[in-house]
């Protein structure tokens, strides 16, 4: 099977709110997403159902054939849009953590990425900044040998010269059966890693397409089509 | 995994609970050497510390056998459904797995807060003749507990333990169904777990209310004799915790993993 998340007439309401509205939408193995919207457009929601963190309100979601459960937990890794590691942990104790949960954890690589980024394994996560967080967080998340990572803004809160070790972390720790779907609105950081792109605009799919074809049918790179459509 | 969670369960709470308890026990060594070296015969400014100190000690066992029960349970709201629960939810592991691991280590810290307790009290005012009176206590309930229960003493003795322990979970439990009531609601997550929670309680206390008077009825004039106690009333009051506290129980692993919606 080459499908690693399949969702059919995907719904999610809150109270009144339509956060997501009959999203059918197929991602392939292997390949870099971006998941792309405005504010407010549905794309933490998404993600968060993804990660059985909130349940729909109708439709279906399948990860590499299972509903969200213990199994696609497993193969999914996930980082969200907020600090979600205990504050009172040092980084040493979080990394423990996910040894101990994850089968899939590559301890060595975890060390070695803090190690390029500074970040002295011994520190409480409460004495780091916003950014030094996101930057443990994602370095957690990257350690895992998955098979989804869910990227929630990855780069949102971390200074340029990170951003790009990020990305090059990103590009260079992904096997070729992994596939990544990474929410952003910063397109131009990142158009050049992506092979596909996903347009969501107020709970709507309204564009699922290769990288490659945008550039070639409309002769724009994702970042002017992306100005286009969510004009304002 | 349950083991692997118990084992971070146990390492979080006791980083807040063991400080608690040591603090407790060198509170007691402190009176005990007020004591000893007895300043109570010492009339004006001594009196007075000796006096502070000793309810000082006195109030901190009340406050950690209380702050005890109340930091377990601020840490599952905290852990499962504030930021922490994006974490606690994506681990590999079964939603009842994280519930029970919660609901073992409370009941550890529990039986811990309560031997501190007594470790304590002991250190500061147990000599030879307190032991001495203490026993001779013990052996008199003892033997007035055997004069009217006769053969049934240990059978009462061991139900009453259980329904100790029983009811520590049950109580919990309850408010761990209200907090994951409270934590399905889109709006006023908080607000909505107090309205659960008396919500819950105004049902227990029907049940109850309800179940005790069909004991009653049933059994009809025997739960007048003192005898019913072991044979009648507290099994019955086991297994109506037990019904109830079940239904707690999968009530709360229902809205943790069919109705979660976190922040």
């Amino acid at each position: 099977m080459n499908q690693i998340l399949e969702c059919k007439a995907l719904s999610k309401s809150f109270g009144n709110i339509i956060a997501l509205s009959n999203i059918n939408l197929t991602l392939d193995r292997g390949k870099i997403i971006g998941l792309l919207g405005p504010n407010g457009s549905g794309k933490t929601t998404l993600i968060k159902l993804i990660n059985g963190l909130i349940t729909p309100t109708s439709g279906k979601l399948y990860i590499n054939g299972n509903e969200p459960d213990i199994e696609s937990k497993k193969i999914v890794s996930y980082l969200p849009d907020k600090s979600y590691l205990p504050e009172w942990m040092k980084i040493s104790q979080a990394i423990d953590l996910f040894v101990d949960f994850y089968e899939d954890f590559d301890k060595d690589r975890a060390y070695e990425m803090l190690n390029k980024l500074n970040l002295d394994p011994t520190l409480k996560l409460k004495s780091l900044s916003k950014g030094t967080k996101e930057k443990v967080q994602l370095i957690l998340v990257m350690s895992r040998n998955a098979d989804l990572y869910c990227l929630d803004e990855p780069i949102g809160g971390v200074d340029p010269a990170a951003r790009d070790y990020i990305l090059n972390t990103i590009i260079t720790n992904y096997n070729e059966n992994a596939t990544i779907l990474l929410s952003t609105h910063l397109i131009s950081d990142i158009e050049n890693i992506l092979d596909e792109i996903i347009f969501i605009k107020e709970g709507n799919l309204i564009l699922h397409s290769a990288v490659d074809e945008i550039r070639e049918q409309q002769g724009k790179s994702v970042d002017s089509l992306f100005r286009e459509v969510f004009k304002c | 995994m349950l083991g692997k969670l118990f084992k971070h369960e146990f390492k979080a709470t006791s980083r807040l609970l063991l400080p608690l308890y040591s603090f407790l026990l060198i509170l007691a060594i402190i009176n005990r050497i007020f004591i000893e070296i007895d300043l109570f015969d010492k009339a004006g400014f001594f009196r007075v510390i000796n006096t502070f100190t000793l309810s000082t000690f006195i109030i901190s066992i009340i406050v950690i056998l209380i702050a005890t029960q109340l930091l377990v349970i601020y840490r599952f709201y905290k852990n499962l459904t504030t930021n922490e629960g994006y974490l606690m939810f994506t681990l590999p592991v079964k939603t009842h797995e994280l519930i029970n691991s919660k609901l073992i280590v409370l009941v550890i810290w529990t039986i811990l807060s309560f031997l501190s307790a007594i470790i304590a009290l002991s250190i500061t005012f147990l000599s030879k003749e307190g032991l001495d009176i203490i026993i001779d206590f013990i052996k008199t309930t003892y033997n007035i507990l055997k004069m009217t229960f006769d053969a049934e003493i240990t059978i009462l003795i061991i139900e009453t333990i259980i329904l100790l322990f029983t009811s520590i979970i049950f109580k919990a439990i309850s408010i761990y169904l209200a907090i994951a009531i409270g934590q399905a609601f889109t709006k006023n997550k908080i607000l909505s777990s107090i309205a659960a929670f008396i919500g819950i309680n105004i049902i227990i206390q029907f049940l109850t209310s309800f179940s005790i008077l069909a004991i009653s009825f049933i059994f009809d004039n025997s739960v007048e004799s003192i005898n019913s106690l072991p044979n009648i009333l507290l099994p019955a009051s086991l297994i109506i915790s037990i019904i109830l506290g079940g239904v707690q129980y999968y009530l709360t692993n229902y809205f943790l993993s069919k109705k979660l919606n976190l922040e």
